[in-house]
């Protein structure tokens, strides 16, 4: 009796869970997609959770600094590059399915059948993705996830994020992360420490394949934080256009313009503002490639 | 095409682990990274625009194939007046800060130009030092509103297959094209330094601003001198 009224009581957990569960989703997407979430963008502050974010941000950094960086160096130097390509390329070809079904939620069903052979034939002919044929043969290698597709259909981007050891990221690209795994072969392998192994690996040589690249932001960045957001949110604007965001997104008129007037009369140099209507009837050239 | 080009070093999946996240740093960095263009940029683009994009990208082929002769501090003299004569530079450093322009003294705006030309010249000498076999294509170049011209290239790494692309934006000054922000993967250059900048100058000020641009261009410079590059 007491058995059953156990058994009863977590059936009824369990539902209550997965209506609270379904709910918040419910939820989530409906902000999302109105758009709620980015009004505070839209209204001047496009951070707004940068206080939660920044000491999260310093964290993840110092971590990098102290545990993967050193180890990342030794994996570089003891591994030739020509296994860390290998190495790439399976963690790549396994990443494959995702983007299968990423290009047929946004309609692109050519590009989906060409990474589905580009998967085919690397899993297979490829050793498992070791060697990439797939683009040796023209099949070229494409990136979509969930995050792109959401952004195709509308929603919102959502503010921006920093989590703990993953980094940045928007509320629109979080359940993609999830989603994601799914997809990935690796999630079915049964064996935990093997699972672990190969996502460890695949963490490191990514890693390793940006070496210099950190480095440069070292360099670089005067505000650390800023400059990886700035460089994030550009960036996924960028692969949502699939590498073709319009050229009059380039040009907004408050980055190049917003100043003018304070070099009125110390310069009186520029051209472009003088001549803008006569400019701006000028027909876009065609590609010369 | 550019498909392939925005992953060259993204072989993994888009899950957002730490590491795939640093991969949102590529696109700036390899602006300046070690990277060369053998290919003529006049031969493909003719107008005056794509030759100052020339001239620019032929002195960094110059300079990347005597790098590791130059050293550092060759290829900074090198290259200052050649960034100087092919980018805005006053230009670019007031868009940076924003509106703080307008409340600096005419002693602070002649310093942060003056600061900010040396930042922009020490990343450039610092990035660009070997060949390694890569080259620009060019693709288009687009006039649009008030006067600006976006030229589009497509950088290869040498196996031809996997590339960035990189969109200029220029316009005329006195009479001449000047560069005045360079996106790379979607990635602009001046966006995102106005946005550390004016970050920086509203939360901690000028001073500040100004000491770490020097402290990064320093241990840029002490950096080769110590590894002899």
């Amino acid at each position: 009796m007491q058995k059953e009224s156990n058994h009863v009581y977590a059936e009824d957990l369990r539902h209550h869970f997965r209506t609270c569960f379904h709910s918040l989703l419910l939820i989530y997407f409906l902000v999302l997609f109105s758009g709620c979430v980015t009004t505070a963008q839209t209204n001047g502050n496009r951070d707004p959770l940068e206080k939660i974010n920044r000491p999260i941000h310093n964290l993840n950094h110092a971590l990098d600094t102290a545990f993967l960086s050193p180890v990342v160096k030794v994996y570089v130097k003891v591994l030739p590059k020509l296994i860390r390509s290998g190495v790439s390329n399976v963690s790549s070809n396994l990443g494959e399915p995702n983007v299968i079904i990423n290009n047929i939620l946004q309609g692109k069903l050519n590009i989906a059948m060409n990474d589905a052979v580009r998967f085919i034939v690397n899993s297979t002919i490829g050793l498992g993705g070791i060697f990439d044929l797939g683009t040796q043969m023209g099949l070229e290698k494409h990136h979509e996830d969930y995050g792109q597709t959401f952004a195709l259909w509308g929603f919102g981007e959502g503010p921006y994020l920093v989590l703990p050891l993953t980094g940045p990221t928007t509320l629109r690209d979080i359940p993609g992360s999830f989603l994601s795994s799914f997809t990935n072969p690796i999630f079915y392998i049964n064996d935990d420490a093997i699972r672990f192994a190969i996502g460890s690996l695949g963490t490191l040589n990514t890693r390793a394949n940006n070496i210099d690249n950190v480095k440069n932001v070292d360099e670089s960045a005067v505000d650390r934080y800023i400059f990886v957001r700035e460089a994030f949110r550009n960036n996924r604007t960028f692969n949502i256009y699939d590498g073709n965001p319009p050229l009059e997104s380039m040009l907004e008129d408050d980055l190049y313009f917003d100043d003018d007037e304070s070099f009125e009369g110390e310069e009186g140099e520029m051209e472009g503002k003088a001549e803008d209507d006569k400019t701006s009837e000028t027909p876009t050239h065609d590609s010369e490639e | 095409m550019h498909k392939s080009s925005e992953n060259l070093n993204d072989r993994s999946n888009h899950d957002h682990d730490l590491s795939t996240l640093l991969l949102v740093f590529l696109p700036v960095i390899c602006l300046f990274s070690s990277i060369l263009f053998d290919t003529p940029l006049h031969a493909q683009s003719k107008t005056d625009p794509g030759a100052v994009v020339d001239e620019l990208q032929s002195t960094l082929i110059e300079v990347m194939k005597e790098g590791p002769e130059l050293l550092y501090s060759g290829r900074y003299e090198r290259l200052e007046p050649i960034i100087n004569n092919t980018h805005q530079i006053p230009y670019i450093a007031r868009l940076t800060v924003s509106k703080y322009w307008k409340e600096m003294s005419d002693d602070d705006k002649d310093l942060f130009q003056s600061t900010f030309s040396k930042m922009v010249v020490s990343n450039y000498a610092s990035r660009f030092q070997k060949y390694k076999g890569e080259y620009f294509k060019f693709v288009s170049e687009d006039f649009m509103k008030r006067g600006m011209v976006i030229l589009v290239f497509d950088l290869y790494w040498a196996n031809g297959i996997d590339s960035i692309r990189f969109n200029y934006i220029l316009r005329q000054f006195d009479g001449k094209w000047k560069i005045v922000n360079i996106i790379v993967k979607g990635v602009s250059d001046l966006a995102l330094k106005r946005a550390e900048f004016t970050s920086v100058i509203e939360n901690e000020g000028l001073e500040k601003l100004l000491e770490r641009i020097t402290n990064n261009t320093d241990e840029i410079r002490l950096k080769h001198k110590e590894q002899g590059t």
